[in-house]
């Protein structure tokens, strides 16, 4: 062997052995796992199929399915719009701006278990900001995370709220480098700020869009510890999500074999729908 | 005394076997795995003595005398003691004692059939005058002649009245009264008042006197009443005279008849009845008069090495014959004397001295039998050999003097933890010129120190050559738990340099359970935990991940003195193993908010019509807002699992008769109980009569007045404690049940916290021994004040013991009245996601009726057998 080819193998040691680590041998035996009755703490015995049987059949399971896809569907549109929004306003020229996007990034930064029981005070039917706030003008108090029909879209709002500022960044990043040259032209053939923003600015702004709904999109998949903390799966396992029902089969019912699979399934729907979406919005590539 | 001595010359005159034996020779070493296997009681021998006997029309039970090895035939008394009969009341009285004890511990209505049978028969040899006659001969005719048997206030009248105190502690008033028994202790403590108020000893016997006030103290404890108290002061305080000498001067603090008689170890049950009478009479000087006797004299036989069967006034003792109702009374004293002053060294003494039974005696053998349940008869000296001779025989009195001690040694671990130990060197010949300490080993090399000081003896262990052992032990995390085993570990560590405990509490986690779990796929359990719950003990026990507890000296013994057989039956795995020790228990009682009821004048409600009844009354708008704003309960809208513990668990526990949710693979709850809990709340959600709505985290809707009731266990008495909420006043009532359920087929719902030591130990003896010691009767009076919570101890409520200890917390006396009466999670690997099959029924049924109750129910069962169906 070279010398070259020795440091060559010897640089890519490190992040080789980490990814063998921490990635490829938690992902085999997450394979190897779907085929297997484990609960922790006996010797895991062969299951054949069983696993994957029971998925396709768990009612509980295509709830989950279906709760999670609710909420990406309330999320991530959601969280496009009040990125975007919140970027555009604050790309403009604004006393303490640095402040504004300090402070609009701060959520990102706090932990989700934190934020959860934060929100949990906020959205509480008793005594919560919210529906004091609803209260005091004549409306009446809304049960957020006790009713079957509120409780997903209230986590998703929350969510978006505590994310929002990491996409800001994203599509300041895309605003600042809309070149002069095409807002000056845009100007001068009399376009309105809508026309503006509709004709010049949303089209330029399409890679950091399809990054925010890729992004959303997978993390909306992962939703775990709001629903968790907030409100355990109910009201009527309406915010049961995939990875929490993964979670409870894994360490509060300890069957870990079928976890695996319902984890091997979730890595396979995150593929499909980011595929989908690129098929959908391109890649941005173009532009 | 003279029927006594008889008894024992002739069963050693029978002697068919004789073990030749040295005095000199050293025993024969046992393994350490036998010494750490705790010994078996069996009352099978007993019961083959058991005879069938008609007395007058009258069919009683009654116990053979003697027992002929090798094939152990029944005999009756023999010619040389004047054919006095085939049985006795003297017999039957104490193993009448035997059987209660038993029944008391395992709650077989074998030993309470035979008991009752036992008493009958004394019943039937009482007079008139509340005397009684002692023998019957093999056709039920009474020996009202012979002076053994005559009709007398004696010995056997004495025994007679101990065995009807302890029945009336074991088997309650009512079943005394309708069998009678109650008019024939009555009469026996008249006739004995007659005695005691003049003066006079029992048959002129301080032995037969302190039988007859352990008889009188039973009774005080089960039915307290001042007659009887006032006895039995006035009978301890004769007792207490009767010392003569002092820890210097023969015959050191014996309590003797007379000035001039001969102290003697058969019977010498006076040290066991004044510490006793300490205890039940609130009398701590009782207590300083037993210690004399116990301190003085009986030190000197643990210097000794040895007890002798009789010591004179001069202090002179006669060894021989050594025998097991020389032995037993001294076992009790000393056991009975460490309840009273709170001093392990009196268990450790009782321990050292009932190890005569196993071993250590002059014959080198063990005299108890575990397998049949045999005491052999005693050891005599042999003067033509220069040694001993064993006889094999197994009468009544040594079967059953043998059973009392063992019964008391193998439920105190302090005393269990000796029982294997031999005497270091030869025995002294002289009580009066005593080498300064003895020497005795365990089996596993192990040594203790018994020195003489001017209080009596003191025991130390031996320093071990080699490092101290470190056990390891998580407790719960939260303070109140943490400061009192920090304060525990203090403890044992300062008194066992050996075994050092360190004590980390449980690393967080979202539950104990899933910590726990994690540390076994980690490999980094501790030694001893203590906070495991039966959700996870299935699992543990199906990965041999924790040490079984009922196979070892320490916790068996802590588990005889701590638990009925009833109180262990859920507990025990298919194997028939007690596998995590249950610690504490906090059964879940209905608090009320005492004004607010008042003001809306509800009664607290005792049935669940009428606890609906409440809830609809105390569902009111107080700011006119047009919105229910207070309630009479909240049930969170959760369904994480244990949320279950506070609404629909325990309203069906109490409706249920003892069933739970699973048995050995079988659903439970679908039934009416399940429906009628489940359609209560169903119908207080739909009518608003509880709020559907979680309240903000932190928030406690009792303690801020939101609702005036909630289903909650003890441990919440501390919280409120801590919250110091001005003005509330609260008390408690069993959580209501439907009507039809009678108030003794009702159970509280317990999260029973289980103490466990994990297969990763390297130390499981010690382990074992810091287990015992968690759950000693000091380390629960701790728990209770420190932590408001309840050890899962037998008759915790009426446990002098515990009084001040329960006093100390309103309500908590009343929470302690359920202890034995209540139902845990059930043992089942799969307990979590069956509470969230419910928990999906509670939401579909009763939050949200979107089905109804029944529908809702049988789905979850059928749920909850696919998932038993697919393990």
């Amino acid at each position: 062997m070279r010398a070259e080819e020795r440091s060559g193998w010897l640089l890519v040691a490190p992040y080789a052995s980490f990814l063998l680590a921490f990635a490829l041998y938690p992902i085999a035996f997450a394979l190897v796992l779907v085929f297997l009755h484990w609960d922790l703490v006996t010797t895991p015995t062969f299951a054949g199929v069983d696993n994957v049987a029971l998925l396709a059949q768990d009612t509980r399971f295509w709830q989950s399915v279906a709760n999670t896809f609710l909420f990406l569907a309330i999320h991530v549109p959601l969280q496009i719009v009040a990125a975007l929004a919140l970027a555009v306003a604050l790309n403009r020229q604004l006393v303490f701006r640095a402040f504004w996007r300090a402070a609009f990034f701060l959520p990102v930064v706090i932990s989700g278990a934190v934020v959860s029981i934060l929100w949990s005070s906020l959205y509480a039917t008793d005594v919560g900001l919210i529906n004091s706030l609803l209260v005091r003008i004549g409306l009446q108090p809304v049960p957020w995370l006790t009713d079957p029909l509120t409780a997903m879209p209230a986590i998703a709002a929350m969510v978006t709220w505590k994310n929002v500022g990491f996409y800001v960044i994203i599509y300041l990043a895309g605003l600042q480098y809309i070149p002069r040259s095409c807002k000056e032209a845009i100007e001068i053939e009399g376009a309105t700020t809508w026309q503006r923003f509709r004709f010049l600015t949303l089209p330029l702004l399409l890679p950091q869009t399809i990054l925010v709904v890729t992004l959303s999109t997978i993390n909306g998949f992962q939703l775990f510890i709001e629903p968790y903390v907030m409100t355990g799966g109910g009201p009527l396992r309406r915010t049961y999500s995939i990875v929490l029902y993964l979670y409870t089969n894994a360490f509060s019912y300890q069957k870990m074999g079928y976890a695996a699979t319902i984890g091997v399934a979730l890595a396979l729907m995150i593929g499909a729908v980011i595929l989908v979406q690129r098929r959908v919005l391109g890649t941005g590539d173009s532009l | 005394m003279r029927v006594v001595a008889r008894r024992v010359c002739v069963a050693l005159a029978m002697t068919p076997l004789v073990y030749g034996a040295s005095c000199n020779r050293q025993p024969p070493r046992q393994s350490s795995e036998g010494a750490s296997r705790p010994v078996v009681l069996s009352l099978a021998h007993l019961r083959h003595l058991g005879i069938d006997a008609k007395i007058g029309e009258r069919k009683v039970r009654a116990v053979s005398l003697y027992a002929e090895a090798p094939d152990y035939r029944l005999a009756g008394s023999p010619a040389r003691d004047g054919y006095e009969g085939v049985a006795s009341v003297d017999d039957a009285a104490r193993a009448a004692v035997v059987y209660l004890r038993a029944y008391e511990a395992s709650g077989d209505t074998r030993d309470r059939t035979d008991a009752l049978g036992l008493l009958s028969f004394i019943a039937s040899m009482q007079t008139s005058d509340g005397e009684f006659v002692n023998f019957i001969d093999a056709h039920g005719v009474q020996n009202v002649k012979a002076p053994s048997s005559a009709k007398s206030m004696s010995y056997w009248a004495a025994r007679s009245i101990w065995a009807l105190g302890e029945a009336e502690r074991v088997l309650g008033d009512s079943v005394m009264q309708q069998a009678g028994l109650r008019d024939v202790f009555n009469s026996a403590m008249g006739r004995m008042e007659l005695d005691v108020l003049r003066g006079q000893l029992v048959g002129g016997s301080a032995t037969a006197t302190a039988e007859a006030l352990l008889g009188l103290l039973a009774m005080q404890r089960a039915v307290p009443n001042t007659a009887i108290s006032s006895l039995a002061e006035r009978t301890a305080e004769l007792l207490v005279v009767l010392t003569r000498g002092n820890s210097a001067t023969a015959p050191w603090g014996a309590h003797l008849d007379s000035a001039s008689a001969d102290w003697h170890a058969w019977g010498a049950r006076t040290v066991e009845a004044l510490a006793t009478a300490a205890i039940v009479l609130a009398r701590p000087d009782f207590a300083v008069a037993a210690r004399h006797e116990a301190d003085a004299l009986w030190s000197r036989y643990l210097v000794a090495g040895r007890v002798p069967a009789l010591v004179d006034a001069k202090g002179d003792a006669s060894w021989y014959p050594e025998i097991a109702y020389g032995v037993s009374p001294i076992v009790g004293g000393y056991l009975a004397l460490a309840a009273a002053t709170g001093e392990s060294r009196y268990a450790a003494f009782a321990g050292l001295t009932g190890a005569w039974l196993l071993g250590d005696n002059a014959a080198h053998i063990a005299m108890y039998n575990d397998s049949a349940g045999r005491t052999f008869d005693g050891i005599d000296s042999d003067t033509s050999k220069a040694g001993v001779k064993v006889n094999r025989n197994a009468g009544a009195e040594s079967t059953i003097e043998g059973l009392l001690a063992l019964q008391q040694l193998t439920a105190s671990p302090e005393a269990a933890k000796y029982l294997r130990y031999t005497r270091v060197g030869d025995a002294s010949a002289s009580l009066a010129s005593l080498p300064t300490a003895r020497e005795y080993a365990a089996p596993d090399g192990q040594r203790v120190r018994i020195s003489l000081s001017d209080s009596g003896a003191a025991i130390h262990a031996l320093p071990n050559t080699s490092a101290p052992k470190t056990l390891t032990y998580w407790p719960a995390a939260n303070p109140s738990e943490v400061r009192l085993a920090t304060l525990l570990a203090t403890r044992w560590n300062a008194e066992h340099p050996d075994v050092q405990v360190r004590v980390q509490p449980l690393p967080a986690g979202r539950s104990s359970e899933e910590v726990l779990l994690a540390a076994i796929v980690a490999k980094a359990t501790p030694d001893v935990s203590s906070n495991v719950s039966s959700a996870l003990l299935a699992r543990l026990v199906r990965a041999g991940g924790v040490v079984r507890l009922d196979d070892r000296v320490a916790t068996a013994a802590r588990l005889r003195e701590r638990t009925t057989e009833s109180m262990l039956a859920s507990l025990r795995l298919p194997d028939g193993g007690i596998y995590a020790f249950p610690w504490k228990t906090n059964p879940e009682m209905l608090m009320y908010n005492i004004d607010q009821l008042k003001a809306a004048g509800v009664v607290p409600p005792r049935t669940q019509a009428e606890l609906l009844d409440a809830l609809r009354r105390l569902a009111r708008d107080t700011n006119g807002d047009g919105r229910n704003d207070h309630w009479g309960m909240w049930a969170t809208l959760k369904t994480t699992w244990f949320e279950r513990f506070y609404d629909f668990y325990p309203l069906y526990l109490a409706n249920a008769g003892g069933r739970t949710l699973v048995k050995n693979g079988d659903v439970l709850f679908e039934n009416a109980a399940a429906e009628q809990a489940m359609e209560l709340l169903r119908h207080a959600f739909a009518e608003g009569w509880l709020p559907k709505s979680n309240f903000a985290l932190g928030r406690d809707p009792f303690a801020d007045g939101t609702v005036a009731m909630k289903i909650i266990g003890p441990w919440f008495l501390k919280e409120l404690n801590d919250l110091k909420v001005p003005g509330l006043r609260y008390d408690v009532v069993p959580v209501p049940a439907v009507d039809s359920v009678a108030a003794s087929r009702r159970f509280a719902f317990a999260d029973l916290r289980s103490i466990a030591i994990f297969s990763t130990t390297k130390h499981p003896d010690e382990a074992a021994q810091f287990v015992a010691y968690l759950t000693s009767p000091e380390a629960d009076r701790m728990l209770i004040e420190e932590a408001s919570q309840l050890p899962y101890r037998k008759a915790l409520a009426g446990d002098a013991r515990f009084t001040r200890s329960l006093a100390l917390w309103p309500t908590l006396s009343t929470f302690a009245t359920y202890v034995e009466r209540t139902r845990d999670l059930d043992v089942d690997p799969d307990v979590v996601e069956i509470f969230d099959v419910i928990s999906e029924a509670y939401e579909r049924g009763a939050i949200y009726g979107i089905v109804p109750v029944k529908p809702a129910l049988a789905k979850a069962a059928a749920d909850v057998r696919k998932i038993i169906r697919a393990r």
